[in-house]
C-alpha cells in the first residue's frame, strides 16, 4: 500500500520558484529548518499526528524517536480522558484516547459525534492460560471467548506503556469540610478533590500549594441538574483541565464524561458508543507520551508484559471495531 | 539590566543580511534575548548590529512584534494575542519559516511560540503525503520501511494508505 505514494521532486520545487518569484521562501524544504525548531513544531500536535509526521521522512522520524522530544513533549504534556470498556462479560484490549477535535481545543461545538481513533492496545495478563484454553484449530470466526479472570488488569496511568498496580492505597479526610463521598485527581497540575455529597451541588476542592494543608480551596462548584431540574447524584473523578479553561470529569454511575466549560453555561454529557446495546466504559486520565516506562522505572520492581504478543492475532469475542464520543442528553444518560 | 531600563530613549541599529539598516528604540530591541544579553555587556550600544541570518523583509516584521510587545502594558493580554492571530494570519509559509528561524536566532520566545504554533496548525489536519507537499519534503524511506513505521501504528493510518 505504502508503494503507491507521490514523489515531490527537486523539479517541482523549481516550478514553484518561476510560479512565485518575489517570493524567495516558499521553495525551501521543511528539512533545512535547525532540527531543535522542527522539534518545536512537531511537539505542538496530537499523538496521532506526531505518529503520521514519523512517516513523512527520516529526518523527522529521527526527530520524534529522540529523547529530546520525548522530555519536550512530556513537559509540554496535556491529560485527556483514556476509556476503556468495562462491560462484565466482554473483554477489550483497546482503550481510546479522548481528544478534543483537532480544529479546537474542547468540546463547545455540537452536538459531538466523533470516532475515537487514538489507539492503546493492552496485553492479555495471562498469555500461556488463554493460548492453552483457545487452542482450536481454525480459531472460532466470532472471536476468542475469553474468561474475565484472564484479565483482571487494573490501570493506573502511564506514559508510553501503562501501569496495572494492585489495589488502590486507602485514601483519609483531608479537610474538616470534606465529606466521604469525594474523589482525589489532579486538575492543572494540582491534586484536588471531587465532592459529589452535597444536595445537586457537586464541588472541586484544589490544593494549590503541594503540601501546603491550609491551601486547599473551593475553586469551583457546578449545580448538577437536568434541565428538568432532576439531581444527576453520584461520584465525579476528576480527569482534566483542557487548554481551553474547560474542566473533564468522568461520571461512573452513567459511564459518561462530563465536561463543562466556565464560560458557557452548563454542561455536556459525553458518552463512549460502540455499537453494543448498553455499553459501559470507565474513564482515567492519562498523559499520553513518547518516553518508555521501561527507562523510568526500575525494571526488577514491575513484570514487562508484552503487547506484541502471540494473543495479539487472536479476534476476541466482544471487541468491537469502532468507538464513538456522542453527546447525550443528560436526562436520557442517567434515568 | 537596571542601566538598560534607565536609557529607555536611547536606539540602536540592527543591519539585515541584505544590507538594510532598522533604527531600533532600546526598549523594543530587549524584546529580544540575544540583543538583551549583547547590551549588557557593553559591547555594541553605539555600533550597528549585523544580524547576518535574517533579510529586511523578516527583520522589520520581527521589529513590528517587538515594538508591539514592547509598547502594550502587560495589562492589555487580550489585545495582545488578537494582535499575535492578526499577526501571522495569511503569512505564506516561507515567511513563516524565515520568522521562525529569526525568533530563534533573536531569542524572542513569544514570537518562536506563536510562529511554531501556525505552522503546527498548517500540518494538524493533513496527511503525511500532502505535509511532504506542503514543506517540500523528499521521502527519503524505501518503500519496506515505510511500511514498516505504517505498521508500528497502524491505528493512526486507518483511513488511508
Amino acid at each position: 500500500m505504502a508503494r503507491g505514494r507521490k514523489r515531490k521532486g527537486f523539479g517541482d520545487k523549481e516550478v514553484d520558484g518561476v510560479e512565485d518569484k518575489q517570493n524567495q521562501y516558499l521553495g525551501r524544504p521543511l528539512t533545512e529548518l535547525p532540527a531543535c525548531i522542527s522539534l518545536y513544531i512537531l511537539v505542538r500536535l496530537s499523538v496521532k499526528r506526531i505518529l503520521i509526521c514519523k512517516r513523512v521522512c527520516k529526518t523527522w522520524r529521527n526527530i520524534i524517536s529522540s529523547p529530546e522530544f520525548a522530555k519536550l513533549h512530556f513537559a509540554r504534556g496535556e491529560a485527556f480522558p483514556l476509556v476503556r470498556s468495562a462491560a462484565p462479560l466482554r473483554v477489550s484490549r483497546t482503550l481510546y484516547l479522548v481528544e478534543p477535535p483537532e480544529h479546537c481545543s474542547g468540546f463547545n461545538d455540537g452536538p459531538i459525534k466523533m470516532k475515537l481513533d487514538t489507539k492503546l492496545k493492552i496485553p492479555v495478563y495471562d498469555e500461556e492460560t488463554v493460548i492453552e484454553s483457545v487452542e482450536m484449530d481454525p480459531p472460532p470466526k466470532s472471536g476468542v471467548k475469553l474468561r474475565a479472570e484472564h484479565h483482571e488488569l487494573k490501570i493506573a496511568n502511564s506514559c508510553n506503556g501503562l501501569l496495572f498496580p494492585p489495589p488502590p492505597f486507602k485514601l483519609w479526610k483531608i479537610h474538616k469540610e470534606m465529606t466521604w463521598e469525594w474523589v482525589l485527581g489532579v486538575l492543572g497540575g494540582c491534586l484536588c478533590v471531587c465532592d459529589g455529597s452535597g444536595f445537586e451541588k457537586l464541588k472541586i476542592w484544589v490544593m494549590k500549594e503541594y503540601g501546603v494543608q491550609e491551601s486547599w480551596s473551593k475553586e469551583l462548584c457546578f449545580i448538577t441538574q437536568t434541565n428538568e431540574g432532576r439531581w444527576i447524584n453520584g461520584t465525579y473523578d476528576p480527569i482534566c483541565l483542557l487548554r481551553n479553561g474547560a474542566i473533564v470529569l468522568f461520571h461512573s454511575l452513567s459511564g459518561a464524561l462530563f465536561y463543562h466549560d466556565p464560560k458557557k453555561h452548563g454542561f455536556k454529557f459525553l458518552k463512549p458508543q460502540d455499537g453494543y446495546k448498553s455499553p459501559k466504559y470507565v474513564a482515567i486520565a492519562h498523559i499520553p507520551s513518547f518516553i518508555s516506562l521501561k527507562d523510568v522505572v526500575k525494571r526488577h520492581y514491575m513484570a514487562v508484559l508484552p503487547t506484541k504478543s502471540r494473543c495479539a492475532e487472536f479476534k476476541l469475542q466482544g471487541e468491537c471495531k469502532d468507538v464513538f464520543l456522542v453527546e447525550e442528553d443528560p436526562a436520557m444518560t442517567w434515568f | 539590566m537596571a542601566s538598560s531600563i534607565e536609557n529607555n530613549n536611547e536606539k540602536l541599529t540592527l543591519k539585515s543580511s541584505d544590507g538594510e539598516e532598522f533604527l531600533v528604540e532600546k526598549h523594543v530591541a530587549l524584546q529580544s534575548t540575544l540583543l538583551q544579553n549583547m547590551l549588557d555587556s557593553d559591547c555594541s550600544s553605539a555600533d550597528v548590529i549585523p544580524l547576518p541570518k535574517i533579510d529586511a523583509r523578516t527583520l522589520a516584521l520581527v521589529l513590528g512584534y517587538c515594538k508591539k510587545h514592547a509598547d502594550a502594558s502587560s495589562s492589555k493580554q487580550g489585545e495582545l494575542n488578537s494582535f499575535d492571530s492578526e499577526f501571522l494570519k495569511d503569512m505564506d509559509m516561507g515567511a513563516l519559516f524565515n520568522l521562525v528561524l529569526a525568533a530563534n536566532f533573536m531569542e524572542i520566545k513569544g514570537l518562536l511560540d506563536i510562529a511554531a504554533q501556525k505552522i503546527a496548525d498548517t500540518i494538524k489536519d493533513k496527511p503525511h503525503q500532502e505535509v511532504r507537499e506542503i514543506f517540500h519534503v523528499e521521502n527519503d524511506y524505501t518503500p519496506e520501511e515505510e511500511a514498516a513505521v505504517r505498521e508500528e501504528n497502524r491505528w493512526a493510518f486507518e483511513g488511508f494508505p
